[in-house]
């Protein structure tokens, strides 16, 4: 049984997210395996941070359901490696039952959501679409090659309200925490072999938003810490808490939250800002059906770093530099004679207005305005004043 | 043809536009009955729509964020095309297959020459979708009557070919692909859609492009025009990109720049909704564009002369607070607006550029309420502003 999480009965026939995980940190039959060595095994091991990366994403998730701009409603959670009771492994007979079972819960209601979060070892053929999630039981000698891996472009197809399924969520979510590397030493056409989720047919309508966000380019690996877990889904959750620069815009309603287009721009500075230390080169990358959808709120606005950089006429430091806020309170004001790097402070995102006293000649005083939701200098010449 | 031909080995916008509607083997006004031909016409204003998309990046040829270095523009104007746009009769070279190749070796050729380069790419006329893959029709299809897709590209072996590969190290990073074509899979059952005629070898590559595709439609949609004048996304993506995806440019600011600017990001933020309202006035319903890929690192592709113009309402609150004088401010602390006194009509209307402004409210000592002062980000998505009051007591 996959289902870890199961609120269907609280919520009736509302509207809800349901989750599915699939980790694999374990193959038996690539490199560094406990079993019989497959007949390819494409330099694969064994990605060891995978199953801990899918525990905590189930961990995350039920942390924040109240955050979700629909309740969740559903995790299902297949891990191979990493053991835990109850937790059914990463084969392809039980990716295959969780997948048709997270297709039925997702057809409960348009209006719900989906996720799909995949880790662990693929393969990337030329076409990007022909892109294959590897699963524990990758070369077990039973049938072709690629028998037990799963095309990840049919997933997503197979999710789509094209097939007749009107009644599906039409916000879908889709991580897929893969490394793209080059399937060498196989025909092209072998990723043909591989096991299909779904029946899909000529599309049809597509009214979804269905945005794929891969954790590397085509050709690339995707990395994460031994001891530790994926960068990916480090770079994801920092973005999911509002605390990656740039990722927390404001909802209509004026609350913060983190949208598909901006989870997009943040994911890409904290994966870059994860990864450099170890020299390592990896891309996030959104295809799919891009809209703007809410993935999830924010308790309150991100705390951002605000410089004032101040050029008086004398060059002396300036009397007094205040900040307040868009209601005209005042928020900080910076100690007399502060200057250079002193002028630094952390504020939560919003309307400022720094207002600078002059020493001399005269307390000449200038206003300004600014909006900051990022680290921002503001830079404020009464030269040009 | 070339309009633009600056290339050089500095970084520069290199666009490839194609415009097709003179099919030349398809039938006029009635779609065509056989099914080789998937039940196609000739149509009426793609050509013309691929001569506006231009037209509009020679206009700002000074704005953009790099050099405009190239742009070729393959054209297949029908006759009433060339009515209502004349300059479309000299711009008439044709947009068969071979144009099309032909031009695609030259704009990859210009874009391999650096890595900072930014290619456009933008095509008008017929296209097909199936699971298997998108399709775009030229001039030419349907003249081979043993094979359905000659005369014609497959849109996805247009963008693997841009890759960097060992040949083209340099390629230009950033591409954007707009794809102003129906995505109906009508009479397609059993075609195989990568039959289509081979534009060019490609490699096995790994993929470092910041790299985004937009689709004027939706799978399994229609893409519609306006008869005679152009395409309803190339009128969204056209208005978008003169203020409507404008957004204040990211620190530190251009010098000698507005501050505004239109990015990969903001125009995907607003494409579709504003192709929805386009396509509403137009009672074209069920045409919704789709962003397929997008690049997770933004880029400018244009400034803007000046912040984009919005109507403004202003109010307070309470409404008997009205007999307070009202100052806006701009950013600067410049005064943009005075209020009459008491604010009549309430809540006053008046057109402001986007941006930050400051609200002053000052009352005489004789009125109940306090002065105020507040702040407001003024855009189109918050056009309003209210003023909360409170009163002395």
């Amino acid at each position: 049984m996959s289902l870890v999480f199961d609120r269907r009965a609280e919520l009736g026939d509302r509207p809800g997210v349901h989750v599915l995980i699939a980790g694999v940190g374990r193959y038996p039959h690539l490199e560094d395996g406990d079993g019989p060595k497959a007949r390819e095994t494409f330099g694969l091991g064994q990605p060891i941070p995978a199953a801990r990366t899918a525990l905590r994403m189930r961990t995350w998730l039920e942390k924040n359901t109240d955050r979700l701009p629909v309740p969740l409603a559903t995790i299902r959670l297949l891990v191979s490696g990493g053991e835990q009771p109850g937790i059914e492994p990463c084969t392809l007979e039980n990716f295959l039952k969780a997948t048709s079972d997270w297709h039925a819960d997702a057809l409960r209601h348009r209006d719900g959501v989906t996720w799909l979060y995949l880790v662990g070892n693929s393969l990337q053929f030329r076409s990007r679409d022909h892109h294959v999630f590897l699963l524990q039981d990758f070369g077990d000698g039973v049938g072709p090659l690629l028998r037990n891996g799963v095309n990840v472009s049919n997933i997503i197809s197979g999710m789509s309200p094209a097939r007749g399924d009107d009644s599906i969520a039409r916000t879908q979510w889709y991580f897929l925490d893969l490394g793209r590397k080059f399937a060498t030493g196989v025909d092209e056409l072998q990723w043909q072999n591989s096991t299909a989720v779904f029946d899909t047919d000529l599309p049809g309508i597509e009214d979804r938003e269905a945005a794929v966000y891969h954790a590397s380019e085509v050709g690339e690996g995707a990395y994460g810490i031994t001891a530790g877990h994926s960068f990916y889904s480090d770079a994801l959750i920092e973005c999911l808490e509002g605390t990656a620069e740039g990722v927390a815009v404001q909802a209509d309603d004026g609350r913060w939250c983190v949208r598909s287009t901006s989870l997009l721009e943040g994911f890409q500075r904290s994966l870059s800002r994860l990864t450099a230390p170890y020299r390592l080169e990896q891309h996030a990358v959104a295809s799919g059906s891009i809209r703007n959808g809410i993935l999830c709120y924010l308790d309150g606005p991100p705390v951002v770093e605000f410089h004032i950089d101040v050029r008086t006429r004398d060059g002396r430091a300036p009397r007094t530099v205040e900040i307040f806020d868009a209601a005209n309170t005042a928020v900080h004001t910076f100690a007399a004679d502060a200057s250079g790097e002193q002028l630094r402070v952390n504020v939560p995102a919003g309307i400022y207005r720094v207002k600078v006293v002059e020493a001399s000649p005269g307390e000449r005083v200038v206003n300004r305005l600014a909006m900051i939701n990022g680290p921002t200098t503001l830079r404020i010449d009464f030269d040009g004043v | 043809m070339c309009l633009v031909n600056r290339a050089n080995a500095d970084p520069g916008i290199h666009v490839f536009i194609a415009g097709v509607s003179a099919y030349a083997n398809l039938p006029q006004d009635q779609p065509a009955a056989t099914r080789k031909l998937l039940g196609l016409k000739r149509l009426q204003s793609t050509a013309l729509t691929g001569f506006r998309i231009a037209d509009w990046l020679m206009k700002r040829r000074d704005s953009f964020s790099l050099p405009l270095a190239s742009v070729r523009l393959l054209l297949a104007p029908s006759e009433a095309e060339i009515k209502a746009e004349p300059r479309l009769a000299e711009l008439n070279h044709g947009c068969t297959f071979e144009d099309f190749r032909l031009a695609a070796e030259a704009w990859r050729k210009d874009m391999s020459s650096n890595a900072g380069n930014i290619g456009i790419f933008y095509f008008a006329g017929h296209g097909v979708q199936s699971d298997k893959g998108h399709v775009l029709l030229m001039e030419d299809f349907g003249a081979n009557p043993s094979r359905v897709f000659s005369g014609a590209a497959s849109t996805e072996h247009l963008i693997d070919g841009m890759l960097s590969t060992w040949e083209r190290p340099a390629m230009g990073r950033t591409q954007l692909y707009f794809i102003d074509a129906c995505r109906v899979a009508k009479y397609l059952d059993g075609l195989d859609v990568k039959a289509t005629d081979s534009l060019w070898d490609t490699d096995r590559a790994n993929d470092h492009r910041a790299l985004s595709i937009f689709y004027a439609a939706s799978e399994g949609q229609a893409a519609y025009a306006w008869p005679g004048k152009q395409t309803l996304y190339s009128q969204a993506l056209i208005e978008c990109l003169e203020d409507v995806a404008a957004k204040p440019e990211p620190q530190p600011q251009t010098p000698g720049r507005s501050g505004w600017c239109v990015s990969v990001v903001s125009l995907h933020k607003v494409l579709k909704e504003h192709m929805q309202k386009v396509c509403d006035g137009a009672k074209a319903t069920d045409q919704n564009c789709e962003t397929q890929r997008l690049a997770s690192e933004d880029t400018i592709l244009h400034f803007l002369d000046a912040p984009p113009q919005i109507d403004v309402s202003i109010a307070v609150n309470p409404t008997e607070a009205r007999v307070g004088q009202i100052s806006v401010l701009d950013s600067n602390f410049t005064d943009v607006d005075t209020l009459p006194v008491p604010i009549d009509p309430h809540p006053f209307r008046t057109k402001i550029p986007m941006g930050l402004y400051s609200v002053f409210a000052k009352f005489d000592p004789d009125k109940p309420f306090k002065d105020k002062r507040a702040s407001f980000h003024v855009l189109r998505e918050s056009p309003e502003i209210v003023i909360h009051i409170e009163s002395r007591s």
